[in-house]
């Protein structure tokens, strides 16, 4: 397989799809459009990369698809867990999304030491909550905690 | 004008100790990705209004100062710019880390910002009035004009494939055109999510690319267990090391200071054209990107350079110079006072106390930056099973503090996946980055320059200004193979 194939192809399909959305923009008619529609530079950009990733493919014609390292697992599990802590972290609040995360992570990635990990994500969850939130006065969603934070520290 | 007889305008207590804190203070919020020095002076805004209006005005420019340094702090021990003007730094400084060598990038940002803030302080000080008058000549033609010399660069910005870094470039492009359109009012891309109305900013892709990309590189490592402590990590680099780089950190100190001037521009660009110069015009320039000295210098000067030049505009046209120059024209009328022409004639001590309060910042830092490169340096000792969790911990709420909205979470998070696979694939993040940052005035200055010359672009060859930097384009993009051709000219004969 040629190099890079996969990954370029990726990027023709995305652009294509792309190329294709900017035909549902709105008209504008030119006297508003000044000589530039809205659609003009997307498409200028989407057919630019369409052409690179070709002429890439082209250049790579001659050259075999290295075998690349296999994803960890871990990788993945590390991406799933940050995904599920991103979505929970709006209902949940931030601050136990921080604890969550740092207990669970460190030990997802191997590390057995469970005392220090309680400990880590016991400090790391308060200096989240003092430098940023009682500090710096920046407003992130409390969760379930949000009457008891407004009703003590505010 | 009598610099030196001047000094005394900040030699009280109350004023040293403001500078020294708000420097302090400057690095430490600068560090924390997300966390601009723009934010930080808005946050101390309130409580500059006790204090006299001079004093105010340097401590904010000190915080500029300390925040600009401090954002490459995290870049380099843990790929997570502070500030998007340190995202060039993370190019080499990380790399440098990662090889056990963080104190010698960490004491090359402190010594390369210092040089770079010196040099354009010496020319807001000398020159401010005059260069505020070349840059008002700038319009939206000049600003194309600059922008497309910006974009020349992308396929040498990293030792990357070339290609690979058009297309980057080009992603980072699709990017900017997220939202709005500025003439029309149409909206692009926004799949009916109110909060890309405004476009996507520019930071929580920058944390994403380069801090949550890594963290999934990080996870996927197998050697968990090898975490060998390199305290060569804390050692500062030689004197010889900082010879090597004199000429880079001058260049990059005068790309800088230029860039800052032009009203908008500021250190992101500067960096990003300053390491790009560094690395054309460097003996090493295959080991960029690898982790080369020379790399971590240029954009350090560069960005640091841009907060001097960024005061320029600012202070002789009111016309801020960048996003945190912009905060500092708000405290500016908080005091009562009015930047422009007539600052430098009615209010001179003003203008000494800045100049002052900047420079002191600058040694404050380099003395902070260079003490605290050993203890910073040891972050990268850190063991991964705590380092990376922390850093995700910081792009959150670097990403969502920024406009308090989680959608900046999600898209934090998607560019995250993408660097990650892009890298694993042989792109690099920078291009991406610089077309981020040039997308916007690409295209803005390109439809506002049309209109100007009622749809006749030709008119852009009537510009000098505009010509000097098409020709620098063409050099840009056409230097080496006309050197190459000359060269085979040469031997044939």
């Amino acid at each position: 397989m040629i190099k890079d194939i996969k990954i370029l192809g990726v990027i023709i399909f995305i652009s294509l799809i792309l190329f294709g959305y900017t035909f549902t923009f709105d008209e504008v008619p030119e006297i508003l459009a000044q000589g530039m529609q809205p659609t003009m530079m997307p498409r200028l950009i989407f057919s630019l990369i369409i052409f690179l990733c070709f002429f890439q493919i082209y250049q790579n014609k001659s050259l075999k698809s290295e075998n690349k390292d296999i994803i960890k697992r871990n990788a993945f599990i590390t991406f799933g867990y940050t995904l599920f802590i991103v979505l929970i972290a709006d209902k949940l609040g931030f601050l136990i999304s921080v604890f969550l995360f740092t207990l669970i992570t460190p030990i997802l990635w191997q590390r057995k030491d469970y005392l220090k990990i309680t400990l880590y994500s016991l400090c790391m969850t308060i200096f989240v909550f003092v430098f940023f939130t009682l500090v710096l006065q920046l407003k992130f969603p409390q969760g379930i905690l949000e009457d008891f934070i407004i009703r003590n520290f505010y | 004008m009598d610099i030196f007889s001047n000094i005394s305008l900040i030699l009280d207590a109350k004023t040293l100790a403001l500078i020294l804190g708000s420097t302090i203070v400057g690095v430490l919020i600068g560090a924390l990705p997300g966390l601009s020095s723009g934010m930080a002076i808005a946050l101390l805004l309130p409580f500059t209004i006790y204090l006299e209006p001079s004093q105010a005005i340097a401590a904010m420019a000190a915080l500029y100062c300390g925040g600009t340094f401090g954002g490459s702090i995290t870049a380099i021990l843990i790929n997570a710019p502070g500030a998007p003007p340190a995202a060039a730094t993370a190019f080499d400084g990380f790399p440098m880390a990662q090889k056990g060598q963080a104190g010698k990038a960490l004491g090359m940002a402190a010594v390369s910002s210092v040089v770079g803030g010196v040099i354009s302080l010496m020319v807001l000080i000398t020159f401010a009035p005059t260069l505020a008058r070349i840059a008002y000549k700038f319009g939206p033609p000049e600003y194309f004009a600059l922008a497309i010399f910006g974009l020349s660069m992308l396929a040498s910005i990293s030792s990357k494939s070339p290609v690979k870094n058009l297309i980057g470039g080009l992603i980072g492009l699709f990017v900017a055109t997220i939202g709005v359109h500025l003439t029309t009012g149409i909206s692009r891309f926004t799949f009916g999510v109110d909060e890309l109305f405004e476009g996507i900013s520019f930071v929580p892709v920058l944390i994403g690319l380069f801090a949550m990309s890594e963290i999934l590189v990080q996870a996927s490592k197998s050697e968990l267990f090898l975490e060998r402590i390199k305290f060569s990590a804390i050692k500062l680099p030689s004197i010889n090391e900082f010879k090597s780089c004199g000429k880079s950190i001058l260049r990059s100190s005068g790309i800088g200071t230029f860039i800052g001037i032009l009203p908008a521009e500021g250190g992101t660009v500067s960096a990003m054209i300053g390491y790009n110069e560094a690395r054309r015009w460097s003996k090493n320039k295959e080991n960029f990107g690898k982790g080369e000295i020379e790399g971590v210098a240029a954009p350090e000067s560069a960005n640091n350079a841009a907060t001097g030049g960024a005061m320029i505009p600012t202070l002789a046209l009111g016309i801020p110079g960048s996003a945190t120059t912009a905060v500092i024209l708000g405290g500016f009328q908080i005091h009562g006072l009015r930047a422009g022409p007539y600052l430098f004639e009615q209010q001179p001590d003003l203008l000494y106390t800045i100049f002052y309060g900047m420079l002191l910042a600058n040694f404050i830092f380099l003395i902070f930056g260079l003490m605290g490169a050993k203890i910073f340096s040891r972050i990268s000792l850190i063991p991964r099973g705590y380092l990376w969790p922390s850093v995700f911990v910081f792009c959150l709420v670097g990403s969502y503090g920024l406009s308090q909205s989680m959608v900046d979470v999600y898209i934090m998070l998607i560019s995250g996946v993408m660097g990650f696979f892009l890298r694993r694939y042989g792109f690099s993040p920078a291009p991406i980055i610089m077309g981020i940052v040039l997308g916007e005035l690409v295209e803005n200055s390109l439809a506002q320059s049309i209109i100007i010359f009622d749809q006749n672009i030709f008119m852009f060859f009537t510009r000098p200004i505009c010509l000097l930097f098409f020709g620098l384009t063409f050099l840009s993009l056409f230097y080496r193979p006309i050197k190459n051709l000359i060269m085979k000219g040469k031997k044939d004969e």
